[in-house]
């Protein structure tokens, strides 16, 4: 009862799903070439981003660049890892600072060249970028032990 | 109306004086590593209240914020105020003053006058009233409060504990000064005063989530001596639970002391609950509140029990945020006085923020952006 149609078709859905999936666009968190971190928890990247966690484990301080409103990257970010909107994002970072328990908010970054450019300048820093833009002078990090082209990689 | 008008004029010159002086020292004036920053809130207010008179525009108030970055560890924090209340003088005034230095996201350490961490209005809101969602404070915490000491002159240390969601604050300061609603600026020392500092101790659980639950609690210790009357102990113990998103967004508050002297003693219970829900698709920028509160203080209380505090109050009201920041509350309160009776009013709030740091930062990096050509 062999139906050599049925097999076909399976395997061409199964085939284009996955090539969807790889196409699907995902999100690179990258940091200045010096902080000695290659993976960090889902956990800690959500700290980090929320200034909960402001000092890298040597101790040096964490800057953090945030693309402006308006680019794709920054409404996957606040959905993943602030899990807000960005008037609750807004308001968060004003309460934050009222509460003196940040002195100032993130650094913003209009493009992707300007947060590579930052991002090797800034010690300390971190970002997130398009996963296509990454080129090979930045430093990208493992989210729970997966990269950007690896299934199951969180922010995409 | 007239002094209104002169004092939100005064106050809007001093605001955007101390703006445009921060603004432009932060642009290019420091050295590398050290970094200024600001925030500015405003308010006008107004009240209609039963059966009283001297109702209409009742104050305006400007705050300003200044965050000073001197190094990777150091920085300073500065907060201003400036009050016009009808028939009253311009009160202008440091609310809060700190130096900090941070080894660490574990311990961080400053000294200075601060909002006293007890519970949670108080340092979540505070002057901030863009921030907080209704127009009033909780009784407990609203401004010239004797039940808490609003402010605390001394040093904090604070930090999270270890990694976890876990976080601490231990204090050490002047407590309160003989007039009891002050936080003991001029000295809880020397002539009429004991010469006891005060302590705090506070504990919060932060875990992440789309909810953003915020839970602690607070134990303050001091003995006060009153400008009549022998000593007093006091212990405070503070507990709360937040969910600090908008839909929806949960106070909860219980505020417990007790205060003993060698003639009597008493206890203080204040609690209030306080529930708000953005509202979705096209009505988001409508925010509806109610709030449900009651004060009781003993009548033998030696510390309290003679100023004629208990209260109840119910306060329902929206917040309108018809622009990023910009919003206009509306709120209608129930309330009972030292049990004489309830009274109605009628409150309206518009309220702002300038984040002048942002702002500039953003305009800046857009030329650049745009200079470079953007990806």
């Amino acid at each position: 009862m062999f139906r050599p149609r049925l097999v076909l078709g399976l395997v061409l859905a199964l085939a284009n799903a996955t090539v969807g999936f790889a196409k699907e666009p995902s999100v690179a968190i990258v940091v200045h070439p010096g902080v000695e971190v290659s993976n960090l928890s889902m956990n800690q990247l959500r700290r980090i981003f929320l200034a909960d966690q402001q000092f890298w484990p040597d101790r040096s301080r964490i800057t953090l660049l945030v693309r402006a409103p308006g680019a794709a990257e920054r409404e996957l970010v606040l959905d993943q890892i602030y899990q807000m909107d960005e008037s609750q994002f807004r308001r968060y970072w004003i309460a934050k600072i009222f509460r003196a328990e940040v002195p100032s908010g993130p650094k913003i970054v209009w493009s992707s060249n300007m947060a590579l450019e930052l991002i090797t300048a800034v010690p300390g820093s971190i970002t997130f970028i398009p996963a296509a833009d990454i080129d090979a002078h930045v430093k990208v990090v493992s989210i729970d032990g997966l990269l950007p082209d690896q299934p199951g990689y969180p922010l995409r | 109306m007239r002094g209104i008008v002169r004092g939100t004029a005064k106050i809007t010159i001093s605001i955007l004086l101390i703006g445009t002086v921060a603004s432009v020292s932060a642009r290019d004036a420091f050295p590398a590593g050290q970094r200024v920053s600001a925030l500015f809130f405003g308010e006008i207010d107004y009240r209609k209240r039963e059966n009283q008179g001297s109702d209409g525009f009742d104050h305006t108030q400007g705050v300003a914020q200044i965050n000073v970055q001197l190094g990777q560890r150091f920085r300073a924090f500065t907060e201003l105020t400036a009050t016009k209340r009808r028939n009253t003088d311009l009160r202008s005034e440091i609310e809060r003053l700190s130096l900090h230095y941070t080894f660490s996201d574990q311990y961080k350490l400053s000294a200075g006058r601060y909002h006293t961490p007890i519970g949670y209005w108080n340092s979540a809101f505070h002057h901030g009233s863009w921030l907080q969602t209704t127009i009033s404070r909780p009784q407990t915490a609203k401004f010239g409060s004797f039940v808490i000491p609003i402010h605390f002159l001394g040093a904090l240390l604070e930090g999270n504990v270890g990694n976890s969601d876990f976080g601490y604050k231990v204090g050490y300061g002047n407590g309160r000064s003989e007039q009891i609603n002050d936080p003991g600026d001029i000295g809880d020392i020397g002539d009429g005063s004991n010469g006891d500092t005060a302590w705090l101790l506070a504990g919060s659980y932060r875990p992440l989530g789309r909810h953003r639950l915020n839970t602690g609690a607070s134990l303050y210790r001091d003995k006060i001596s009153p400008e009549f009357g022998p000593d007093i102990d006091e212990e405070l113990l503070g507990v709360y639970l937040a969910l600090e998103g908008e839909a929806p967004e949960v106070v909860l508050e219980y505020t417990y002391s007790k205060h003993e002297s060698s003639l009597s003693e008493g206890n203080v219970n204040s609690i209030y609950g306080q529930v708000a829900y953005r509202l979705p698709g096209k009505a988001n920028k409508f925010k509806p509140y109610f709030r449900a509160e009651h004060l009781d203080v003993d009548d033998d209380d030696p510390l309290l029990g003679a100023l004629g505090l208990d209260y109840k109050g119910y306060t329902a009201g929206t917040r309108w945020d018809f622009s990023s920041y910009v919003v206009l509350k509306a709120e209608v309160r129930r309330e009972e006085f030292d049990n004489s009776g309830y009274r109605n009013s009628f409150w309206l709030q518009l309220a702002f923020v300038f984040d002048a740091t942002s702002a500039r930062e953003s305009a800046a990096a857009r030329r650049a952006a745009q200079n470079r050509g953007a990806r």
